[in-house]
Formats: C-alpha cells, structure tokens, sequence
C-alpha cells in the first residue's frame, strides 16, 4: 500500500526494521484509542453511578417542601403536647357512642367536616387543612407486657390515605392512671370522671369495642403512675 | 499537509482524553453534591429532631410523675381535708416510688421506639433534689412571721375558714423578690358569707371597698364548714375549687410578675382562721410557731441516651415537679 506521497502506510511487519516513528504509528493509534475509550467508558459508569435514585428523582416529591410539611407537623405535635391538648385528644372519648366526641365518622373517628374542636384541631386545620392538604392522626400503643414490641394503633383523625407526597412524624405521650376522660375536644367538660383503665373494661370485666370501651389499654401494672406510653402519628398528605 | 493531518489526529486524541477527564471530575463533583444534598445530611436532621421530641416527652413524662408521687403528701393542693387520717411518706419511699415509676416508663418508651426503628432510647434517673411541704393543719390565725426566705416557693394554697371567722381584722401578706426586686401584696377579709381579696404592687394600692374578687364560701372541701380555697401560685380562688367554673382569678399578680426566689412575710395577721400549704426547694430551716413539714421530692436530674445509626445524643436534664 501506498500513501499519497509514495511511502508504504502498512503497519510494520515483523522484523521490519521501521521505526515506532514511522510503520509503528499505527499500533500506537490503536492503544491510545484503547485508551481513549477506557477512559470514556469509566467517565459515563461514573456519572451513571452519580444518579442516585430517590423518592424525588422523578420529580412528584420536593424534599424541601417535605422537609418544610414534616417541620410544621412536628411543631404542632410538640406544642400540643405542652399545653396538654395532645393528651386531652387521646381522652376524648365518648364510651355512650363508641366514638371520638364530635367524631361523625361511622367507624368512631374524625374526618374532612369535623375536625376536633380544640387547638390541636384548630392548628391542624389552619396548617394543613385550609391549604387543601390532609392528615390522619392515629394513636399507637403497647399491651401491658412492655416487652411485647408488637403495637397496635388506634385511628383519630382519617381524611385519607397516599403512598406518596406524604410525612409521617411522631410524639409520645405519657398517659396517667389518675386521668380520666374528658369532651373537651367538642366542647365538652375537662373532665367526664370515667377513669381510663374503667373506661377500657366498661360495664363488664371484657374489654369490647363495640359496646364503646375506650381504645387504649393500660400498659402498665395498676400501682404504676403510668398508664400508657402511647405514640401520636400525624401523616400530612400534600 | 500528511504530516498536518497525523498531528490533527493526536490532536483529537489529546482533546477526546482531556474531555474525559472533565468528565470524570464532574460527574465526582455532582455525586458528592447530589450525596450531600439530598442523603447525607437530611436524615440525621430528621433524626436529631426525633431526638429532641423524645427528650421533651421524656421531660414532660419526669415532670408529671414528680407530682404525683409527691401527691401522697399533698393535702390542701389536692383540696383533701382529711389529711389527718394519711400517713406521710418519707424521702426515701417517695424516691423509691418515683425510681418504679421511672424505669416502668422508661422500659414502656424504648419499646415503643424499638417499634418504630432501630431506636435505643434509655432513661434513668441521676440525683433527686429534695424539699419540703410546710403546713399549717388546722384553722387558726396565721402568725406574724416570715413564711420563706431566699428560697423558691410553688403551691401556696390556704383555706380560710369564713364562717368561724371574724371581720374585724384582714390578713396580709407580702411576697417580694430575694434580690430586692418588686412585691406583691395580697389583703384578705371576711365579709358577710363572702371573703374579699384585693392585690396590688404596694400596700397604698389596695383597695377593700374594690376589691380584685368576692368569692362566696362554700362548704365543697370542709364539709359542713363554709370556706373559701386560695390558690396564690396559680392566682385564683373558688369557694368549690372542684368545679372550674366557680374559679375566679384572684389574686392577679403573683406568681405572673415575679421572679423566685422569694420572701413572704405576713404583715398583717389579721383574723382569719385559715389553713397553710407550701413547697419549698430546701430543708432544714425553722418553721413558722404553728406549722409542720414533710419531704418532698423538689426536683431530679435525668440522663436520657437516644441512638440511631445516625445519631448517639446524651444528655441530663434537670427537671422540677414544681415551677416558681
């Protein structure tokens, strides 16, 4: 083979005694081409790798925005918890109709056009309500042997449910066995005079649901001063 | 013109090389930006703020179990009369009580942690602070002296006995700052079935024929008695102090305009025939002629640990049943 000017641009055979500067090129083009593409290939595997896959990689969840929701859900959990409201929402329980006082939901529970009528409810439906959000609030607790780890929940508050755009914070609250019910939560008296742990048996010795014993059971021995560690979770959907 | 051409080639090579490098650093600069910003940090703030929520259940929970284990030596708070026929509990049983409590909340909080995560949380009591509750147990004048020195002071109720008082005479206290910062005043005095409080910044102030409040007695915690139930730490009275309605809030200026510690001294003994309960932060002083005491459990220092993967927080917390 020939180039333009005369000379031969066949690669170098064996035992040609051409130069690396000359024949040789060739083979030098080819491993820096090599090389070239080695280089490539890792820069595209590393920048690949760079995607970290997250909940907002597709775009429908904005983490500050979550960030912001799950702020604002905290704060009013610890504000209620301080002025007593969270506690006082745990009580509001009216055993006569098996339900939340003011909760006209069939299953005992508040709902979109009955929010609770105390401040936690007030907070709650300025935050979130009033900007189209929604929220459920449910009430998570433990049977009396405390090494039992499997909870059951107790729903408050259902406006709905979603697997995404959604938060969920928490608070615990510390139930006594000297605190009774109370309807302050619509307006009621601060205190109805039915303890918790008699409230939770009702009538009978049976605790029943049905008949309108109150949900959360003791969790701790009677001469305790504790009733119940419960945990409150507010999941705001936005 | 081939050589130009050869030189172009390596050229390209040089600059397909240098780009792939750019490359690299950028895509090195996002990962550690995309990391930073979207994994790295976000989940220990989440955490660290779960953290601080735990503590202040955790103190909230200390606060209220310190209360009502120092209940069992509570009488007029708990507007129980018929403390003579309760036995008291020392120091050491109310720390033994409240030490049962404590772990059983303690054992309760972790498992309910445990649920929610991989949470460690652990809480435990570190020293107590003790106090006393001073009384005066039977309806009699309240003697001229001074109540509390230069010491916190929470709790203090009286029962004034209107019925076999007489209104000769009112009482008067003063309750003023250790530091020599503001007083307060408060003049009681019967009136008919009814006792008349008046409070004010300086005794000139008070004003009996306007006075803050008029409470009519009833006999809602001395049966067959007409009293009237003076709540000064939480500024108000009731002649039923059961039903909340009856509250009225008086007297209006203690306990929202000063600063503890604080003297109170009566000035005026008047003749009232009233009952006497208060806490103080320490022991160990002379009591007023009349008056008995019993411990209390004032305050206590709590270690809380709470870890995660992310986060190990310890921390101790001082925490009062009582607030002056």
């Amino acid at each position: 083979m020939t180039g333009l000017d005369g000379s031969d641009d066949r690669p170098p055979r064996r035992g040609d005694d051409r130069s690396i500067d000359g024949d040789d090129r060739g083979q030098a083009y080819t491993l820096e081409g090599i090389i070239g593409a080695m280089i490539l290939l890792t820069a595209v595997l590393m920048a690949l790798n760079s995607a970290v896959l997250l909940p907002s990689t597709s775009g429908t969840i904005d983490r500050g925005v979550q960030s912001d929701v799950g702020q604002q859900a905290t704060d009013i959990l610890r504000l209620a918890d301080e002025d007593g409201n969270l506690s006082a929402t745990l009580r509001c329980y009216d055993t006569g109709n098996a339900s939340f006082y003011g909760a006209t939901s069939p299953d005992g529970t508040y709902g979109y056009s009955n929010p609770m009528n105390n401040s936690l409810g007030t907070m709650l439906e300025e935050t979130f309500s009033e900007r189209y959000n929604s929220y459920s609030l449910r009430a998570n607790y433990r049977t009396t042997d405390a090494d039992d780890v499997t909870g059951e929940e107790v729903t408050i508050v259902e406006q709905g449910n979603a697997l995404r755009k959604s938060i969920t914070v928490t608070h615990t609250v510390t139930l006594y066995e000297d605190q009774n019910l109370t309807a302050s939560c619509d307006g009621g008296p601060a205190d109805t005079g039915e303890g918790l742990r008699a409230a939770y048996t009702g009538d009978d010795t049976d605790h029943d649901r049905d008949e309108g014993d109150y949900p959360i059971p003791p969790g701790a021995s009677k001469e305790s001063e504790i009733y119940n560690v419960v945990e409150v979770r507010l999941t705001i959907i936005w | 013109m081939i050589d130009t051409q050869s030189e172009r080639g390596q050229l390209i090579l040089a600059g397909a090389v240098s780009f792939a490098l750019i490359l690299i650093a950028i895509a090195l600069v996002f990962s550690t930006t995309l990391f930073t910003a979207s994994v790295g940090s976000s989940g220990t703030v989440e955490t660290v703020a779960d953290g601080t929520g735990t503590e202040q259940s955790v103190e909230h929970t200390t606060e209220g179990l310190l209360e009502r284990v120092n209940q069992q030596n509570d009488w007029l708070l708990t507007h129980d009369r018929t403390f003579l026929d309760r036995s008291e509990s020392s120091a050491t049983e109310l720390e033994n009580r409240f030490d049962d409590n404590l772990s059983a909340y303690g054992r309760q909080l972790a498992a309910s942690k445990a649920e929610t995560g991989p949470t460690y949380v652990n809480v435990s009591r570190q020293s107590f602070n003790r106090g006393v509750r001073i009384k005066q147990d039977s309806f009699s004048s309240v003697p001229a002296v001074a109540f509390v020195n230069e010491r916190k002071l929470d709790e203090f109720v009286m029962i004034v006995d209107v019925e076999s008082s007489t209104d000769t005479a009112p009482l008067e206290i003063e309750i003023s700052e250790s530091n020599g910062g503001d007083s307060t005043y408060v003049r009681m005095e019967k009136n008919g079935d009814q006792l008349w409080i008046d409070s004010a910044d300086s005794t000139g102030d008070l004003d009996m024929t306007a006075p803050e409040c008029r409470i009519d007695a009833d006999d809602a915690v001395v049966s067959g008695t007409n009293t009237v139930y003076v709540d000064l730490s939480n500024n108000f009275a009731a002649g039923n102090p059961y039903d909340p309605s009856d509250r009225q809030a008086c007297p209006e200026q203690f306990s929202d305009s000063l600063d503890a510690p604080y003297d109170v001294a009566v000035t005026n003994t008047g003749s009232l025939n009233t009952a006497y309960e208060y806490t103080v932060n320490e022991s160990g002083f002379s009591l007023p002629g009349t008056a008995s005491s019993t411990d209390i459990l004032w305050s206590t220092d709590v270690g809380i640990v709470y870890e995660t993967s992310a986060v190990l927080r310890e921390s101790e917390t001082e925490v009062s049943g009582y607030d002056p």
